[in-house]
């Protein structure tokens, strides 16, 4: 019997350039991340560092910036808006895209059939495909004060007190935002949490079934179990889009009234765009960047720690 | 040859620059106009890293304040014409085309970097048959004007229609505030050569919030953008509706079921307004004499008339050649303002310092909801206002 031997020094060989060659692999992507986010990122910090109204030479005033960052009311104020936002699109859809799709999913599609369900979760789905300015536009004119269709549908069944100036008042604007983002994100978490409950081993609803559970037991003990990976992307990718929260501000509230709904982001383009701050505005770009970048780094860490979906 | 604007297509401005490039394609043949149209916010945006780049149309329409075409003037990004101007005989002696000078990127005075076609201001417009109904004419005094308001709240109807979500907020407050101003105080407050008077300001704010207190404006204005404030005067719902000229054109179309009609704000010398925006020659342009032929053509009677025609406000029209109702009215009105030794177009008030427009809508519609007392929504104002003209280098 001949036996197949490498020797030990080829071996080695082996072992030293199969590393080395996957490396070419890396290069396209690595070159585009390189132009496109970090020679980008790079230089924002640079402008974060000096005076330039946008044209002409940027002059250098080192920390200037962010030790005026730190002392302004209004960067505060948008993460504390940017708080409120990570409730409304990443902790409500969550909740509620979960709880939607597994009624899709274990009660509409049984007893209707799949057809019902797939147009039940289009329905949901819509907002997300829907351009952000039309959407921006359409609540708008919902929440406009006079005629929008919410007061007067309010006023027209004799609930006229509960009318409001939706996004005109400070105290309300806020909250008619959140409802907005609250709207436009289930869509997404019920496609991807009902994509989950497809993978889902109907044996374990059998044998718990079996077993007297209700549906509610199920829903809790198995789906929630089961989806937790889903949930883990999901809470990651939404929080992170909620801190960089930008087009629903725009187009609905400019950050208004007062600054009763500013963000970062939007605090940081009118910065860019209106004041002529570009520094000031990159200052406060740099600073969110790195905020959002420790927050899903965090986020990651704790997914990886507690769920199976990634590699560990 | 390339042209910008950013004027919507049904508008008096789109129309007769239309007309304009027709003319010009006439005179100059194997010339092709190059016409792209472009979005306010595009060129409030992103206007400097165009007139910054290689792609930089020929002539284009620009915005006017030190913010703007004041901050790309002094990079050298727009084409000096004062001497251009002079050999070719442009006619620009009246103070409307003051927007198109700068100096050291401040408007108002020295080297010409652009050239207005049309003229602007603020004034009140009225529903004539609401306030035949009621008795009433028009006021020419602020009591008497609080007066008319107090007769519309009593009949239960809000006087003034306000978009105080928007631009329409600030120009009132602006001209409460010019009712106490001068040319001495105006000048400090847009041209930094003295101290600002905040005072005039805060007893501006305090009469607002009166007037919110009172029922002349509706709390619900903070939610309402200036298109809307214009389509509820447009639909009746409203009597008064404090806005400037730019509405004139939709007026005539969109009115028909009363009489409207205009006055200056009751007992103001001092009058929101100006030039309107500028037709600039990028300094990167690559064909400069024909962008000089084009901003000729655009002065010209027969372009100037029609844009009078049309409601929109010209600068060079050929006053016996505008022949609409509200051509007559606006151009001749414009002219006494222009002409006023006493007074007359106040420019407005976001202009002194970039960013201002944001923080005087915030501080309006703060001021209408109460949030915030009128000393403090100034103190806000003042200090963007300090800052901006520190970062400015002024």
């Amino acid at each position: 019997m001949t036996q197949l031997s490498i020797e030990p020094a080829a071996a080695r060989r082996v072992r030293r350039e199969r590393p080395a060659g996957y490396y070419w692999y890396i290069v396209p992507g690595a070159a585009g991340f390189i132009a496109i986010v970090l020679l980008p990122f790079a230089m924002n910090i640079w402008y974060s560092l000096t005076r330039w109204s946008g044209v002409g030479t940027p002059q250098f005033i080192g920390l200037d910036n962010y030790t005026r960052l730190f002392v302004d009311q209004t960067f505060w104020a948008s993460f504390l808006h940017s708080a409120a936002f990570i409730v409304a699109m990443a902790i409500i859809p969550t909740a509620f895209g979960v709880f939607i799709a597994a009624v899709l999913f274990d009660y509409i599609s049984p007893r209707f059939g799949t057809r019902i369900a797939s147009f039940l979760r289009a329905t949901f789905y819509l907002p997300q495909i829907l351009p952000i300015a039309v959407a921006g536009v359409l609540w708008s004119w919902m929440y406009q004060p006079q005629y929008g269709i919410i007061n007067t549908i309010l006023r027209g069944v004799g609930l006229g007190d509960l009318a409001q100036n939706w996004l005109g008042d400070s105290d309300f604007a806020i909250y008619a935002v959140m409802n907005v983002l609250i709207w436009l994100q289930i869509g997404y978490t019920v496609v991807i949490f009902m994509a989950g409950l497809s993978r889902v081993d109907p044996a374990l609803h059998e044998a718990a079934e079996l077993d007297g559970a209700g549906w509610f037991q199920r829903f809790r003990a198995i789906t929630l179990n089961q989806l937790r990976p889903e949930i883990a992307v999901v809470v990651i990718t939404t929080s992170v889009a909620a801190l960089k929260v930008f087009a629903p501000i725009f187009v609905l509230t400019g950050g208004g009234p007062g600054t009763a709904t500013i963000v970062p982001a939007y605090f940081s383009f009118t910065n860019f765009f209106t004041t002529n701050r570009v520094g000031y505005g990159a200052a406060i770009a740099t600073v969110l960047a790195v905020l959002v970048t420790v927050i899903a780094v965090v986020l990651l860490r704790y997914q990886t720690r507690n769920t199976e979906g990634f590699e560990k | 040859m390339k042209v910008w604007w950013w004027e919507n297509d049904d508008s008096a401005l789109s129309t007769a620059w239309s007309t304009a490039i027709e003319i010009f394609e006439e005179e100059h043949p194997g010339v092709t106009v190059e016409f792209e149209l472009k979005t306010y916010e595009q060129m409030q945006q992103s206007g400097q890293l165009i007139l910054d780049s290689n792609e930089a149309p020929d002539v284009l329409e620009y915005l006017k304040g030190n913010a703007t075409a004041g901050v790309v003037s002094n990079a050298g990004l727009l084409t000096d014409l004062t001497d251009v101007a002079e050999e070719r005989g442009w006619d620009l002696d009246n103070t409307a085309q003051d927007v198109g000078l700068y100096e050291n990127g401040l408007m108002g005075s020295g080297k010409r970097y652009g050239v207005t076609n049309y003229g602007e201001y603020v004034s009140v417009w009225y529903n004539a048959d609401a306030f035949a109904e009621h008795g009433l004419d028009a006021p020419t005094t602020l009591d008497e004007l609080e007066s008319v308001m107090q007769t519309f709240v009593d009949n239960g109807i809000t006087p003034l229609a306000l978009g105080s979500a928007d631009y329409p907020g600030p120009h009132l407050l602006y001209t409460l505030a010019l009712a106490e101003m001068n040319d001495e105080s105006l000048s400090a407050y847009q041209q930094f050569t003295g101290d600002v008077d905040w005072q005039a300001w805060e007893d501006a704010a305090t009469r607002m919030a009166d007037w919110v207190a009172k029922g002349y404006i509706s709390p619900d204005s903070t939610g309402i953008p200036a298109q809307d404030a214009g389509n509820a005067f447009v639909a009746g719902q409203y009597p008064l509706f404090y806005s400037g000229t730019w509405w004139a054109g939709s007026f005539v179309t969109d009115i028909t079921d009363f009489t409207y009609d205009q006055f200056l704000f009751p007992a103001n010398d001092l009058h929101p307004g100006s030039g309107g925006n500028l037709w600039v020659v990028p300094e990167k342009a690559k064909n400069k004499d024909l962008a000089y032929d084009f901003i000729e053509t655009t002065m010209r009677a027969e372009v100037q008339n029609e844009l009078g025609d049309l409601g929109g406000v010209p600068v060079a029209a050929d006053t016996d050649g505008v022949t609409t109702d509200i051509g007559q009215l606006t151009i001749t009105r414009f002219n006494e303002l222009l002409e006023s030794t006493e007074g007359g177009l106040a420019w407005y008030p976001d202009w002194p310092v970039a960013g201002l427009n944001d923080i005087l809508v915030q501080n309006v519609t703060d001021l209408v909801q109460a949030n915030t007392t009128p000393t403090q929504a100034v103190e806000n104002i003042k200090t963007a206002y300090d800052q901006g003209k520190a970062d400015a280098g002024f």
